[in-house]
């Protein structure tokens, strides 16, 4: 092949002019005269990039080359390859680019135009640095996974930045407002309500309880009272005792008289014994009927009402009337919480994106009037308002006590009202008893059997049974001026007390203030926490309506925006799950967000880690990562350098065990053999690097392209350490052969020939003086490599 | 290159960290497709789906 350039470059770029067609051709010149620059541009006519992480040589390459020609001929099947440099179209910034596009210049094979995809299937090049030892090679290897990276990395930035371009809006939407907080606030919410539930019925027990003190206060000042001689009632009381243990004597007496004359008369016949049954029955059923009225009149004045059925019926129905409305209060307390939440969830629909310019518009139609839009939202705040506090401690603690006294006076009213029943009912047996006692009375005077005094002993009986009554009412009366409860004895009342102290687990009277003071502070201490309960909730009940309403206006703003249609997909549809979508949704994006930095951070760090992979350890931030990239860069060198060539030209033979980049050495192992350690640097003597060299060539796949050109640049070391035969050599092998058709080897100007020249004789002489002409003419000379 | 040094990287990592990584090279692979023949949009909605 042979290569003519006919440069257009500028700013000191030289391109060499001429590569004859002669192989292995040896080409040796002054510095800079474009020899490697020339290799470069054919590099880039066969596809390679030869600048990958070298971008300012690249873009120096760029500004200066200009519309260079490149002239191939002597192609296989004698084709003809004309190649013209394009750098006008080329990126003016960033990377160099690894893919070599049509970009890059103007082709013509055979005087006809074609395209640089095909220049590239025409032509192999590959260039090979002498001066570069196995130190340099890991480092360019190493370089070129940091430069992938940084490529790499540079693409997901970029795409980074224009997913977060759709994301963020969203995400700034979105981040306002976390569901996280409403479902903690309902939760706490209905905690609280549960709260200021149970501190509610606890007040209530605590009440209770402490009413049951005061009533057995109140029975112990009462007792007090009645049991204080001052009063006079107590000896008012054993008076009458006295009375009723005389007559209740008198009584047995003649009970016992009247029953034995009972038997006597029922042997002599029937009428006396009638007489004697009618007499037994009517006084039992007078007994009854005292009392009964006593029963009455005590109901009846402790409840003031008249012992009349129909008024006594007509105070059971206010009673009930009462316990009703204070029933009907009590639900409207306990309802007042759920009506405020209903609230709290109806308010925003009537505030939010959907009621947006309704205000006017109709939404309650009643009977009278009519309701729109604002006036319904605001009337529900008012209420709202109003609701809010509800029940108070006070007011409930108030009802509590109303009801249960209504209870107890109901109970009473009815117990009124059957003895009012059972008192008519009384009178009419009795009525009929005096007659069956008349008719009997006759029988006994007809039949001639009268006994006066079992009659007299009948009469007296039912005399004393009225005095017995009538002393026990006098007894209830005293009872009743005493104050005791329901006219009971004191002895009753004592008693009743007794049970009360046990029951409050007080063992003494005296102890019952204390009691008392100490379960007031008890129920006081209770309403503060039902204050503040309340309060909690209340305020509980703001947050949810606020936060509830601040994700409706996010998911409403969401669905209307034209810049969030994309989005409408992911967006709540049920109402019902709204929340749940919402979080679920804000979730997503924000990790999402999150993610795609720490990805591009990840893709950035891997390449800063190759490039830092050989050597010493620095600052390294993610250290598990650093030895991760580290030990897959040393898998992936050592297998490229474990080789067949390379184990025998370089390394004896022995095989790589192991490659430390950070101790910047190989551990190489015989079979057998103990493992031995050698730094790179040991590898860097000329000899070294030109059995490297020969390594790395002989580890060239062979290419199907036609035309295949092999550079062996910067070879100056071999010609000075005379290796300059052994490389002949090696290029004529049989290994090289079907590596390339053509071998080129460049060297630096080695001496100054035309100084030389006259200490030179014979073919040595004709050499160099061939050397000057050329050397004069064009500044570098060509001739074919000899062994 | 980066990819495969990427997943390579991974398995060279604990568990829990090897499991970011892979997502993570995963996500590079979607996102390497904005600049081919999709838009930032289309990959954003794509994301979203796959993360709900």
């Amino acid at each position: 092949m042979r290569f003519r350039f006919d440069a257009q470059a500028s700013d000191g770029l030289r391109v060499l002019p001429e590569i004859p067609d002669v192989t292995p051709c040896l080409i040796e010149g002054r510095n800079g005269i474009g020899k490697t620059v020339a290799v470069r541009l054919l590099e880039l006519i066969a596809g390679n990039q030869p600048f990958a992480g070298f971008d300012r040589q690249w873009h120096s390459l760029r500004q200066r080359l200009g519309r260079t020609v490149v002239h191939v001929d002597h192609l296989r099947n004698g084709e003809r390859l004309e190649f013209t440099f394009t750098p006008e179209s080329w990126e003016v910034e960033g990377k160099a680019p690894l893919e070599l596009g049509e970009w890059l210049g103007e082709v013509n094979i055979n005087d006809e135009r074609a395209s640089v995809a095909e220049a590239q299937r025409l032509l192999w090049v590959e260039r090979f640095a002498g001066n570069e030892d196995l130190d340099d090679t890991l480092r360019r290897r190493t370089r070129l996974y940091a430069d992938a990276a940084e490529r790499t990395s540079q693409a997901v930035a970029s795409a980074v930045s224009l997913v977060t371009a759709v994301l963020e809006p969203v995400r700034s939407e979105l981040l306002a407002n976390d569901p996280e907080e409403l479902t903690e606030a309902k939760q706490q919410l209905k905690a609280a309500e549960d709260d200021e539930k149970s501190s509610r019925e606890k007040l209530a027990l605590l009440i209770d309880a402490h009413e049951l003190v005061l009533e057995a206060i109140t029975a112990r000042d009462r007792l007090s009272v009645a049991e204080d001689p001052a009063q006079g009632l107590g000896e008012r009381l054993r008076e009458l005792k006295a009375q009723l243990e005389a007559l209740d004597k008198e009584r047995t007496q003649l009970e016992q008289r009247i029953n034995k004359t009972q038997t006597e008369l029922s042997r002599q016949g029937d009428p006396q014994a009638t007489l004697g049954d009618a007499q037994r029955t009517l006084r039992y059923r007078r007994k009854r009927l005292r009392n009964v009225q006593a029963e009455i009149e005590r109901l009846s004045a402790q409840l003031a009402v008249k012992d009349v059925p129909e008024v006594v019926a007509a105070a059971e129905a206010d009673v009930r009337r009462e316990l009703e409305e204070l029933e009907a209060r009590r639900r409207a307390l306990d309802a007042s919480g759920i009506t405020a939440r209903l609230i709290d969830g109806m308010v925003p629909f009537l505030s939010g994106g959907q009621a947006e310019g309704l205000d006017d518009q109709v939404i309650v139609d009643l009977p009278d009037h009519r309701l729109n839009v604002a006036e319904t939202r605001d009337g529900m705040e008012r209420r709202r308002e109003h609701l809010r506090g509800e029940p108070k401690p006070e007011e409930l603690e108030a009802l509590v006590h109303q009801s249960g006294q209504l209870r107890r006076r109901l109970v009473q009213v009815q117990d009124l009202a059957r003895q009012l029943t059972e008192s008519a009912k009384i009178r009419e047996r009795a009525e009929v008893a005096e007659a069956e006692e008349e008719a009997a009375e006759k029988g006994v005077k007809e039949a001639g059997q009268r006994d006066e005094q079992y009659r007299a002993d009948n009469q007296r009986l039912g005399a004393v049974e009225e005095e017995i009554d009538g002393v026990n009412h006098q007894v209830t009366e005293v009872h009743i001026q005493l104050g005791l409860e329901g006219g009971q004895s004191p002895e009753d009342a004592r008693a009743d007390l007794q049970r009360q102290l046990e029951a409050l687990d007080v063992e003494a009277e005296s102890e019952l203030d204390e009691h008392e003071r100490s379960q007031r502070e008890e129920v006081n201490q209770a309403r503060v926490r039902v204050q503040r309960a309340s309060e909690h909730v209340t305020a509980l009940r703001r947050s949810v309506t606020v936060l509830a309403a601040s994700i409706d206006a996010a998911v409403a703003s969401l669905q209307a925006e034209d810049r969030f249609a994309w989005l409408q997909a992911f967006l709540p549809r049920e109402k019902d799950s709204a929340v749940e979508s919402f979080a679920r949704l804000r979730a997503a994006v924000i990790q999402l967000v999150d993610q795609l930095e720490e990805t591009r951070n990840l893709v950035q760090v891997v390449g800063q880690f190759a490039d830092a992979a050989l050597g010493e350890e620095k600052m390294i931030p993610d250290r598990e990562l650093y030895g991760a990239v580290r030990a897959v860069l040393a898998d992936e060198l050592l297998t490229s350098l474990d080789t067949e060539p390379i184990r025998e030209r370089l390394f004896g033979g022995a095989r790589i065990q192991s490659v430390d980049l950070g101790a910047r050495e190989l551990v190489l192992a015989r079979n057998g053999g103990p493992s031995l350690p050698r730094p790179f640097d040991t590898f860097s003597t000329g000899e070294q690097a030109f059995a490297f060299t020969q390594a790395r060539i002989l580890e060239l796949e062979p290419s199907d392209k036609p035309n295949r050109l092999l550079v062996l640049d910067e070879f100056g070391a071999f010609v000075a350490a005379d290796r300059m035969p052994d490389l002949a050599e090696f290029l004529r092998s049989e290994p090289v052969a079907p590596i390339a058709d053509q071998v080129l080897v460049i060297l630096p100007l080695q001496i100054d020939y035309e100084a030389e020249i006259d200490d030179t004789t014979g073919s040595l002489r004709s050499r160099y003086e061939e050397r000057v002409s050329q050397l004069q003419a064009r500044e570098y000379y060509t001739q074919k490599l000899e062994a | 290159m980066t990819l495969r040094l990427l997943k390579a990287a991974s398995h060279k990592l604990s568990e829990d960290r090897r499991r970011d990584v892979l997502a993570q090279h995963d996500l590079v692979v979607q996102l390497l497709r904005v600049s081919d023949d999709e838009s930032g949009m289309e990959v954003a909605q794509e994301l979203l789906r796959d993360a709900l």
